[in-house]
């Protein structure tokens, strides 16, 4: 077993997802924008 | 003047049209730092696994001071130039350099847990972080007080100029106050990285992997700015 493993999935993982989500939120903004909104 | 100067917009500015290949290469970058960092790495001596938060909480850091440095750099040249894309790439970057400044706290708070025994502290390198956070929020706030592109845009190179003072206090508030943080590891005075050679290296690949995604979604949130500042001023004539 990994010493803090918790700790370690849990940084990995809001990393990823707030990049991820930034990055998506993004691309929504650009297709609202293209659109003209 | 800023009706031809945002012409160049985001299909065709040469820049801009590499935001597929960045993306490519961001995304590569950070699978081989992931691998490195959870496998490659040894675990620290003191710390054991735990210290594997430091890949992403260091880069993340890093990020956001060189967001920050862009910003500052982007508001001269608006002041300078008064060239709409200065402007758009100022708040570009500013945003993306927010979101790895909350992303450096939160992660130092779940690595400071296991370490130090808390989840936060009152010492200098987090309170000046902390500040850092909250004056560049400030920064994006400031930019919805006035409708007017020139003044909104003057405003806001003000305080990135100005806010850009906090990144240097940030980075050597360890070494000028008593401080509970890491004193610096990689980028010593008198001295090289004190790491063992697979730490550094896994933490170099991570910083490059980071500053790949940075650099692709300042582009992207470029584009979109340079989009908006074409369409509101299209709805003006």
């Amino acid at each position: 077993m990994i010493e803090g493993l918790g700790f370690i999935v849990a940084a990995y993982a809001i990393t990823l997802v707030s990049l991820v989500a930034y990055a998506f939120s993004l691309r929504a903004r650009a297709r609202r924008e293209d659109k003209g909104h | 003047m800023i009706e031809t100067a945002i012409r160049p917009t985001r299909d065709r500015s040469r820049a801009l049209r590499a935001r597929p290949w960045l993306g490519a290469a961001s995304l590569a970058a950070s699978a081989v730092a992931l691998g490195m960092a959870l496998v490659w790495a040894p675990p620290d001596a003191v710390q054991g696994d735990v210290q594997r938060v430091m890949y992403v909480h260091v880069p993340s850091a890093w990020l956001a001071y060189l967001a920050f440095v862009v910003v500052f750099l982007a508001s001269a040249a608006w002041l300078w130039t008064k060239a709409p894309w200065t402007d758009a790439l100022a708040v570009a970057s500013a945003e993306i350099g927010v979101l790895f400044t909350g992303l450096a706290l939160v992660l130092g708070s779940i690595w400071a847990k296991p370490t130090w025994g808390v989840w936060w502290t009152w010492e200098p390198r987090l309170i000046t972080t902390a500040a850092m956070f909250v004056m560049y929020v400030g920064y994006l706030l400031t930019r919805g007080l006035s409708t007017d592109f020139e003044r909104r845009a003057t405003r806001a190179a003000v305080l990135g100029i100005v806010f850009v003072v906090d990144v240097p206090i940030v980075h050597l508030s360890v070494l000028w106050m008593n401080s509970l943080h890491q004193l610096p590891t990689v980028l010593r005075a008198g001295g090289g990285p004190a790491m063992d050679d697979r730490m550094l290296l896994t933490l170099v690949v991570s910083v490059v992997a980071g500053t790949l995604v940075y650099a692709w979604l300042l582009l992207e949130r470029t584009a979109l700015e340079l989009a908006r500042q074409a369409r509101i001023l299209e709805a003006r004539r």
